[in-house]
C-alpha cells in the first residue's frame, strides 16, 4: 500500500501527511489546480475530521477503579508479608500543585512554597532560622493539599512553644494566601539552640 | 490506624508505608482517564479496559522502586498499559474480534453501515489495525504524543513510528472508502 501514487503521480501518503500533521504541501502550486489532490485532499480532510471528532469524545470512566487499585495492593502487600520500601520514590512523583481555572492550567512546584517559607523565616520571624546543613524545608504537596517539614534553631532564651506556634501559623497564612493552596500539615523539628551572635 | 479507599482497616499504623499508599492513590485517580481511555481504544471492549486499566497501576506500584524519572509518570503510565494491551491483543485475538461492534459488522460493512454512523465505522477501522499500527495511530493521533515520546513509551525508533502511522493513516483511508 505504500508508494500508492494519484493519478497525477502525487503520493499518496504525502496527502494524508500533510493532512494528518498539518505540514506543508510538497507541490503547492500543483495541488491548487490538480483535480486528483483536490479530491482526495477533500476525501481525506473528512475522514481526518472525524480522527479529530474522536479525540473530543467523552469517555466515562467506570467507578471504583482507584478503589479496587487499592485494594489489590493492600491485598497483594498482606500477602507478601512485607510491604515495599517506597520512601525515596512516591515523595519524588508527586512535586507540584495543579490549579484548573477556565483558562488554562497553573502548576505550582515544591521548591516554590519552599522558597516562600525560607523567605518568610529570614525576613519576618526574629529569634529563629532554618538549619544550615541538607534540606531544611521539605515540601510535599499531595492534590491540593501542602505538607512542610521544617527544622529550625531558636535563639537562646526564646520560649521554644511560643516561637514553634508563631512559625506555624505565618507559614500556613502565607503559603496560603500566595498560592491558594491548603496546608495541611506544618511539622517542626527543633535541631539545635544558638546564642544570638555566636 | 490507616484506612485504604476502601474505608479497609490496616493492620499496620499510619507509617511511612501508609502514605505512600495514599499518595499513590492520589496518582491512581489523577491518571485514571488517560489510561482507562487508551486502553479502550486500544481493545475497544469496556470490560477489557477496566481490567487492563487496574492492572496498570497495580504493575505501576510493583515497579515504582523502578521508576527513575527519566520520563514524566504519564508518559510511563503510557508505556506499561499500551504494552499491557498489545500483550492481551497478541495473546487471545487471532481467533476472536477485536471489538464488540465487528460481530455485527464483519464481513459485511457495507451493508451494515447504513445504519451506523461514520464515527462508528473509524472506531471499527481503527479496531481492524494491527495491534502496533493502532497503538501508534491510537498514541499519536488520539493521544498527541510526539514520534519521540511514541518510539520510548513502544520501545522502538522514530522512524519505526513514523513508518507504522503512515501505514496505519492509509489503511484507515482504505478501510473509510471500502466504508461509503
Amino acid at each position: 500500500m505504500s508508494g500508492e501514487s494519484l493519478a497525477c503521480g502525487t503520493e499518496l501518503a504525502s496527502l494524508v501527511d500533510q493532512v494528518a500533521d498539518g505540514v506543508p504541501p510538497e507541490r503547492p502550486a500543483h495541488q491548487e489546480t490538480c483535480p486528483h489532490c483536490k479530491a482526495t485532499l477533500q476525501e481525506i480532510n473528512q475522514l481526518w475530521s472525524h480522527v479529530r471528532e474522536l479525540t473530543r469524545e467523552e469517555i466515562a470512566v467506570p467507578s471504583g477503579i482507584v478503589e479496587r487499585v487499592i485494594r489489590r495492593i493492600v491485598e497483594e502487600l498482606r500477602a507478601l508479608g512485607r510491604l515495599v520500601p517506597l520512601e525515596a520514590v512516591v515523595p519524588r512523583l508527586v512535586r507540584h500543585a495543579l490549579l484548573h481555572g477556565p483558562g488554562g492550567t497553573t502548576r505550582i512546584a515544591d521548591r516554590v512554597v519552599a522558597k516562600l517559607i525560607a523567605r518568610l523565616l529570614l525576613d519576618e520571624l526574629p529569634g529563629v532560622r532554618l538549619l544550615g546543613a541538607g534540606r531544611a524545608i521539605d515540601v510535599e504537596i499531595t492534590g491540593l493539599e501542602i505538607t512542610a517539614d521544617l527544622r529550625l534553631v531558636v535563639s537562646y532564651g526564646r520560649r521554644i512553644p511560643d516561637v514553634v506556634a508563631k512559625v506555624r501559623a505565618a507559614v500556613i497564612r502565607r503559603v496560603e494566601a500566595l498560592t491558594g493552596l491548603n496546608v495541611r500539615e506544618v511539622n517542626i523539628a527543633v535541631e539545635s539552640v544558638e546564642v544570638d551572635g555566636e | 490506624m490507616g484506612r485504604t479507599a476502601a474505608g479497609e482497616e490496616l493492620e499496620f499504623p499510619p507509617s511511612a508505608e501508609t502514605k505512600h499508599l495514599a499518595a499513590f492513590e492520589k496518582l491512581v485517580r489523577r491518571n485514571q482517564t488517560v489510561v482507562y481511555r487508551v486502553a479502550l481504544r486500544m481493545l475497544g471492549n469496556e470490560a477489557e479496559a477496566e481490567d487492563a486499566t487496574q492492572d496498570t497501576f497495580v504493575q505501576a506500584w510493583r515497579a515504582l522502586p523502578h521508576f527513575r524519572g527519566e520520563s514524566s509518570f504519564e508518559t510511563w503510565l503510557y508505556r506499561i498499559v499500551t504494552n499491557r494491551c498489545l500483550n492481551l491483543l497478541r495473546s487471545h485475538r487471532s481467533t476472536e474480534p477485536l471489538l464488540e461492534t465487528h460481530e455485527a459488522s464483519s464481513g459485511r460493512p457495507n451493508h451494515l453501515a447504513e445504519a451506523r454512523s461514520e464515527l462508528d465505522a473509524l472506531k471499527d477501522a481503527i479496531g481492524r489495525l494491527p495491534p502496533d499500527q493502532r497503538a501508534t495511530l491510537v498514541l499519536r493521533e488520539l493521544e498527541g504524543l510526539s514520534y519521540e515520546q511514541i518510539a520510548h513509551v513502544l520501545g522502538t525508533t522514530v522512524p519505526a513510528v513514523k513508518g507504522r502511522l503512515h501505514r496505519a493513516r492509509l489503511e484507515l483511508l482504505h478501510a473509510m472508502r471500502g466504508w461509503r
